[in-house]
């Protein structure tokens, strides 16, 4: 008995598959049902190599087993479905078919879900310390330390890292703020270049036009003698 | 001696495990009749993975089980015939047919007993075993049904003893079968509770680095699984030799693994190269890390750039310095934007073993002179569920095939209770990125 690694490929399915030579064409077809989902009685088999046609595996007596065809290793049997009756994409268009989503209620029941382990333990959100951790306090300190040579008034330049660019501006705010714990350097840039008008979640901290103002960590904030810079400096005259 | 039993179920199992196999022996030295033909290096722990008879013979502690014969056969006669144990190859004259049902339930349960019978010999043959690992693929009806019936089997028999999962994954555009999905959340469904951490990989994204990065225009099973036993052997290469800053398996699993659903790491290995490329190209460490983080390189197609790191860990091996894998991981840090759960804070885990990796002689695969495999736990790995669990609502909808689950004395329950299972566990990788309560943007 002689085994063939042939793909297998339908529009439901591309599979590498081992099968006997001295497997039937129908034994083949019985084998491919559940691999492609077509029924054995509508199967209509054809060889390739590459991908050039070579036969197709149909009008041949029943008991006409695999080996009798030219067929070698790694080339393809395709597999097409006759049912007329068929629909389009049944086995893989998803777009058919709603989602089915765990309603939000049926997923507070379940104990062993990360939802019921994280309330346990108290993570996440459901840590009401979260903002008195030693770690935070820490943090607080370097950013009180920061905060100590940044003057109101004062040209700085701000570097929050990542892939944005070092912007220049005015100190216009420092201190405590209602919309995070530590403390905060309200910024006003020379460009439009912030996320709002010196406002936060409805409280005001300073004022300036839409989009030139920020809040940021005092850390990020480094003072000194910044002029605003000219775009149409010499150079591009 | 901490031991492991590796248990290899279904073709794909099978074929994995025979290019592991093949692979543990030329790392270790050892011929293909199980004898040494290199002395072993200083630092080695081949006894974690092999059995040493009185004569000398190195025996694999592994099992390959299958519910039909022809692949075992090719084990039983091909080049590694005398290594195994013939008593370890268990197979069966009627096959799954693909049908997680036959594997879990009528054929699988003809054959359970003499499998927990012989690894009861194995396990006896252990100092003090420390776990299992299992390699099985989600969409075959063998891999699936069996594959769960033995870590059932596994859970009842041995507790307490650690049991990880190699998995091959149905790829996202083409399914190797059309009842892959069904299959895959079946059996999702009945090991969540039982794996303690499964490594997936999908067909498609090893299969598109194979064409890619090695130049097979149209690679075969067996360039695939070659290619997985170089993740593997990466692995579990800190359970077989001893290294500079070795992170034993137990440690990288607490770190990656911050809840029990959540466990399923997300693989990356670099530097993949064929042999006429890797003449051309030296990879630092620098370049290795980097590589990574892209996308090209993951085991399982998903887009992380979105998501939240739970853990992150680096397995280096070869010519890798402590202080030039500090500057990298640095850099990464620096340059993109990993963003970790604010819960559960682990952060960058490092293990650096200086054993090369090798290649088996026939692989397309250059052997690098450092390599690494990062596992990384993302919520990105959700979205590998999410297109499975569509495509099981799309069939399910229509009860299409689900008559040859209820034929082998399935109960059609199963399904809607396997995939509510699956929707929860959805919800559970929304819930880990959901909440950034302590975690703050840079600028308001």
């Amino acid at each position: 008995m002689s085994i063939l690694n042939v793909y297998v490929t339908s529009e439901n399915n591309s599979t590498e598959l081992r099968l006997s030579k001295a497997l039937t064409i129908d034994s083949v077809k019985i084998k491919l049902e559940p691999i492609t989902g077509i029924s054995s009685s509508f199967q209509q088999l054809e060889l390739y190599h590459d991908k050039t046609f070579v036969t197709s595996l149909e009008g041949h007596p029943q008991e006409t087993m695999l080996g009798k065809f030219p067929i070698e290793d790694y080339w393809t049997i395709n597999v097409v479905d006759t049912n007329p009756s068929r629909v389009k994409g049944q086995y893989n268009d998803v777009s058919l078919v709603e989602k089915f989503e765990l309603a939000d209620e049926e997923y507070e029941k379940r104990t062993d879900s990360v939802l019921a382990f994280k309330k346990r333990n108290n993570l996440g959100r459901f840590n009401d310390a979260a903002s008195d951790t030693s770690a935070s306090s820490a943090q607080n300190k370097t950013y009180e330390d920061a905060a100590e040579s940044i003057k109101l008034g004062d040209r700085c330049e701000v570097d929050v890292g990542g892939i944005s660019l070092k912007r220049r501006g005015t100190v216009r705010f420092i201190g405590l703020t209602e919309f995070q714990s530590g403390i905060w350097v309200g910024i006003q840039y020379d460009e439009p270049l912030g996320k709002n008008d010196g406002s936060m979640q409805g409280v005001r901290y300073f004022t300036c036009p839409p989009k030139y103002g920020s809040f940021v960590r005092p850390d990020k904030v480094q003072t000194g003698d910044f002029p605003e810079e000219d775009l149409f400096s010499d150079e591009d005259i | 001696m901490r031991e492991i039993i590796s248990l290899h179920i279904g073709q794909a199992g099978v074929q994995i495990g025979n290019a592991c196999w093949e692979l543990y022996c030329l790392e270790h030295g050892i011929g293909p009749d199980g004898y040494r033909v290199q002395e072993p290096t200083e630092g080695e722990f081949s006894k974690t993975f092999f059995s040493e008879s009185e004569v000398g013979k190195y025996i694999p502690r592994t099992m390959f089980i299958d519910l039909e014969e022809t692949v075992i056969d090719e084990v039983r006669t091909g080049k590694y015939r005398t290594l195994y144990h013939p008593g370890t190859m268990i197979s069966h004259r009627e096959d799954a047919s693909n049908n997680y049902a036959r594997g879990h339930y009528t054929v699988g349960k003809e054959l359970i007993d003499p499998i927990m019978d012989q690894l009861l010999k194995l396990a006896n043959n252990c100092e003090s075993l420390q776990g299992f690992l299992l390699f099985h693929s989600f969409g075959g009806g063998t891999g699936s049904g069996l594959g769960a019936l033995i870590l059932e089997r596994l859970d009842t028999d041995y507790g307490k003893k650690s049991k990880l999962e190699f998995a091959v994954y149905p790829a996202p555009e083409m399914a190797t079968s059309v009842v892959e999905p069904y299959n895959s959340i079946l059996t999702t469904h009945t090991t969540l509770p039982l794996a303690d951490c499964t490594f997936m990989v999908d067909n498609e994204a090893i299969y598109d680095i194979c064409r890619r990065n090695l130049d097979v225009e149209r690679p075969t099973y067996s360039n695939l699984n070659r290619m997985i036993a170089q993740v593997v052997s990466s692995i579990t290469l800190s359970l077989r030799f001893s290294g500079k800053l070795n992170v034993d398996m137990n440690e990288f699993q607490t770190n990656l693994v911050p809840y029990p659903r959540i466990h399923f790491p997300l693989v990356t290995y670099a530097p993949i190269l064929s042999k006429k490329k890797a003449f051309h190209e030296q990879s630092s460490v620098q370049d290795i890390t980097t590589a990574c983080f892209d996308r090209s390189n993951q085991m399982v197609k998903c887009d992380p750039r979105h998501s939240k790191y739970m853990a992150c860990c680096l397995l280096y091996r070869g010519d890798v310095i402590p202080k030039d894998v500090n500057a990298a991981i640095t850099s990464i840090k620096t340059k993109s934007t990993i963003q970790f759960v604010d819960w559960c804070p682990t952060g960058f885990k490092v293990g650096i073993n200086s054993k090369e990796a090798v290649v088996i002689p026939e692989s397309e695969v250059a052997a690098a002179t450092r390599s690494v495999c990062m596992l990384s736990n993302t919520t990105a790995i959700s979205e590998a569920w999410c297109r499975l669990d569509h495509k099981f609502d799309l069939m399910y909808a229509k009860r299409a095939f689900v008559h040859w689950y209820v034929g082998e004395g399935m109960e059609e329950g199963e399904f809607s209770e396997a995939r509510e299972d699956l929707a929860a566990l959805e919800k559970d990788y929304a819930e880990v990125s959901g909440d950034t309560s302590a975690n703050e943007a840079d600028e308001y």
